[in-house]
């Protein structure tokens, strides 16, 4: 290990160590912060001689995406390193990077939008997925033109690499045209021709020319098979999923028309994911049989229709965050097919977004006639109270519970065996603590 | 009071484009407050190159967008603008937030110092924050106002929301016509010195505050609510009164909390 890497390493190793010898959760990033101060090039000093670099970044599935790579890579036996959920800022990765050794031979990077240009110079990743852009956390991340046009200047300043994009969203096709000196792969689900454009769809303009664009089919919000009278259009496609469904909580999916794939899991935007993970795996050479076979058994990521068993109870979790993301989170639960017993914790930390008003642009109206209690919690529960009031729930039946400790034991007392949980970030952290002081 | 059915006519301007800081929630708003009261209200929505009737609408609603599409609505606004002005004269009530307020002023200068000429209800002019102080300065945060519409009778009289702009908008200091919305308490509002947040002229409103807005300044939303209806049937309406009491608990967090 050379010098300029070998002290910031010893020191970071040592403090994480400390830290996690004090609390288990919470040593993942002082110590990248740490080791930057020493070294602002950490990041490029350690990854660099890493043969395979791959970066996931995007607005949604990127934590569930990276944790089908991961599920692969470990059951494949490959020496890698990765960074837990959530730890997805460039002190995240320093952190991480702190493990690196000779041996390994991947290294898999979730990256937060907001990040990714400073992580992406630093990593120079051979590989870089993106899953999809849609607007999120405006306080935070701004506007989606902003971040797109962020993103081209990144990738004109990288050396070649491995793109790998979702065909059907029209702003990352425009990305794709705009760094044709990557190569550039394209995957696609094929859409419904009878689905419409949601109030909250973003990018539903043409990126060159401004003019509404025409779609003959939709997965959701602006994901679709799209043209523009000026030329813009769907791009030739790699990887296409023709087909999907699901049978006994089992996502079944058909790549190419020749790979059959089964993942324990439920909801369109996890076709996507899937699919993602797929078309990174198969780019670094994994054997098709492989990637089924493992992928067959995969846990969902942390909030990610993760199941938390408390006192006998089944609490299916759906992490929410933006628009596009809690709308197929109803999406998905009105698939079940069943009343629900549901609790929404909306919080409005930095991590969550201090700026609730995203609540008005969910499709709430839909998910109303699915409940069968309602438990609204959380730092903002007063203004989902109002949003649920508005999408037609009966006033008289909406239970507002602020303080988490007493919505979760209500919650626990429900009659329904099987709980449903959509919280904001911070509010599932809240809420996991809670349910691990039950046990 | 709802002896013949009342109806009023809503044009939503722009929701393909203008509608990603949560805007919709006005529109909610006002169709369940209408609804719940027995009032039919009947939407139009109204995009770039639709034509914009000066005599059918009691209500306009129009919201916040991107910067890049702000640029599409300006030149399709000054298309409208001999009928958005009929209107105004009209008495039609206009609700604009963030993106078409500032359209609605005379111009606004951007962050790459490109001049976007408004259709000039207002008294205003805006100018990037980039612009006029030499660096971007985004106005975030949740933000606490009081209202100072001079016919304004209402126990309550504090507005609450969510603002998040660059643009930074001043009221001509002479203006006869406009004047601002409200006194801003804590945040930002118009630009970040005046105190002064929105800027009204006749039955024009606009706004800065997303959050949505309505949902939880209940008052604010029903004195728009029946002042689109006198102004239709030019006589002295009284509303019926809904139950509020989630929606003050949402405007009292904003109070207590930030």
């Amino acid at each position: 290990m050379p010098f300029k890497t070998l002290i910031p390493t010893l020191i970071g190793q040592t403090i994480s160590k400390l830290l996690l010898f004090r609390n288990k959760s919470r040593g993942e990033t002082l110590p990248g912060l740490i080791v930057l101060k020493i070294n602002k090039n950490f990041i490029k000093d350690t990854n660099q001689s890493v043969p395979h670099r791959i970066i996931i970044s995007g607005t949604n599935g990127k934590t569930t995406t990276t944790a089908m790579v991961t599920k692969v890579l470990r059951d494949k036996g490959i020496s890698f390193i990765t960074n837990p959920s959530g730890s997805n800022l460039t002190r995240g990765i320093a952190a991480a990077s702190l493990n690196i050794s000779n041996k390994i031979t991947h290294l898999l990077w979730e990256v937060d939008e907001a990040a990714l240009t400073e992580v992406c110079q630093q990593v120079q990743p051979t590989h870089l997925v993106f899953t999809n852009l849609f607007r999120d956390q405006l306080d935070r991340y701004g506007e989606t033109d902003t971040i797109l046009h962020n993103w081209i200047i990144l990738l004109k300043k990288l050396p070649k690499l491995q793109l790998i994009l979702n065909a059907d969203d029209p702003s990352l096709v425009y990305l794709g045209q705009q760094a044709n000196q990557h190569n550039v792969i394209y995957f696609s689900v094929r859409g419904n021709p009878n689905n419409k454009l949601d109030d909250s769809s973003d990018s539903i303009f043409c990126p060159h020319c401004r003019k509404p664009l025409v779609y003959k089919t939709i997965t959701f919000s602006h994901l679709g098979q799209f043209s523009c009278s000026c030329g813009f259009q769907s791009p030739k496609l790699n990887f296409i999923i023709n087909s999907f469904n699901y049978r006994d909580k089992y996502l079944q999916i058909n790549i190419n028309n020749l790979s059959n794939m089964t993942l324990p899991l439920i909801g369109t935007y996890n076709v996507y994911n899937s699919l993602a993970a797929y078309v990174l795996l198969n780019t670094l050479n994994f054997n098709n049989l492989d990637i089924l076979t493992y992928l067959k058994d995969f846990q969902p990521a942390f909030g990610r229709q993760e199941i938390m068993r408390i006192k006998n109870k089944n609490i299916l979790t759906i992490l929410v965050k933006n628009p596009t993301g809690f709308n197929q989170a109803i999406e998905t639960l009105i698939q079940l097919n069943k009343k629900l017993t549901l609790m929404i914790a909306i919080n409005d930390k930095t991590a969550d977004g201090k700026d609730v008003s995203w609540l008005w642009d969910v499709d709430f109206e839909k998910l109303t006639p699915i409940i069968d209690k309602l438990i609204i919690s959380g730092d903002r529960a007063d203004d989902m109270a109002v949003r649920i009031k508005y999408a037609d729930f009966p006033n008289p039946k909406i239970q507002v519970i602020n303080d988490k400790i007493k919505a979760l034991e209500t919650f626990l007392h429900c009659d329904d065996k099987n709980l449903y949980l959509l919280p904001t970030y911070t509010a599932l952290w809240e809420i996991r603590k809670l349910i691990k002081n039950y046990e | 009071m709802n002896k013949k059915q009342l109806i009023l006519h809503l044009a939503y301007l722009y929701p393909k484009s203008m509608n990603i800081y949560g805007d919709r929630g006005n529109l909610i708003t006002l169709i369940k407050r209408y609804q719940w009261r027995n009032i039919n209200l009947i939407i139009d929505e109204i995009e770039v190159g639709d034509n914009f009737n000066p005599t059918k609408y009691d209500f306009v609603f129009a919201g916040g967008g991107q910067d890049i599409h702000q640029l599409r609505i300006a030149e399709d606004l000054q298309n409208k603008k001999t009928a958005i002005i009929e209107s105004v004269n009209r008495g039609t009530v206009f609700l604009l937030i963030c993106g078409t307020y500032q359209l609605f002023g005379h111009y606004f200068i951007t962050s790459t110092n490109n001049k976007i000429a408004g259709i000039g209800v207002l008294d205003i002019t805006t100018i990037a924050s980039k612009i006029k102080t030499g660096k971007t300065k985004r106005m975030i945060g949740n933000i606490t106002t009081e209202i100072v519409i001079p016919n304004f009778k209402s126990e309550i009289t504090t507005l609450v929301g969510f603002e998040n702009h660059s643009g930074m908008t001043f009221i001509n200091k002479d203006s006869s016509t406009t004047y601002p919305l409200g006194r801003v308490i804590k945040g930002f509002g118009n630009n970040g010195h005046d105190k002064t947040e929105g800027a009204c002229y006749k039955n024009v409103f606009g706004t800065y505050l997303h959050g949505s807005l309505l949902p939880k300044n209940p008052h604010f939303t029903d004195f728009l609510i029946k002042k689109a209806l006198e102004n239709k049937y030019k006589s002295s309406i009284k509303l019926v009164d809904l139950n509020d009491i989630l929606e003050y608990k949402a405007h009292q967090f904003i109070l207590n909390h930030r």
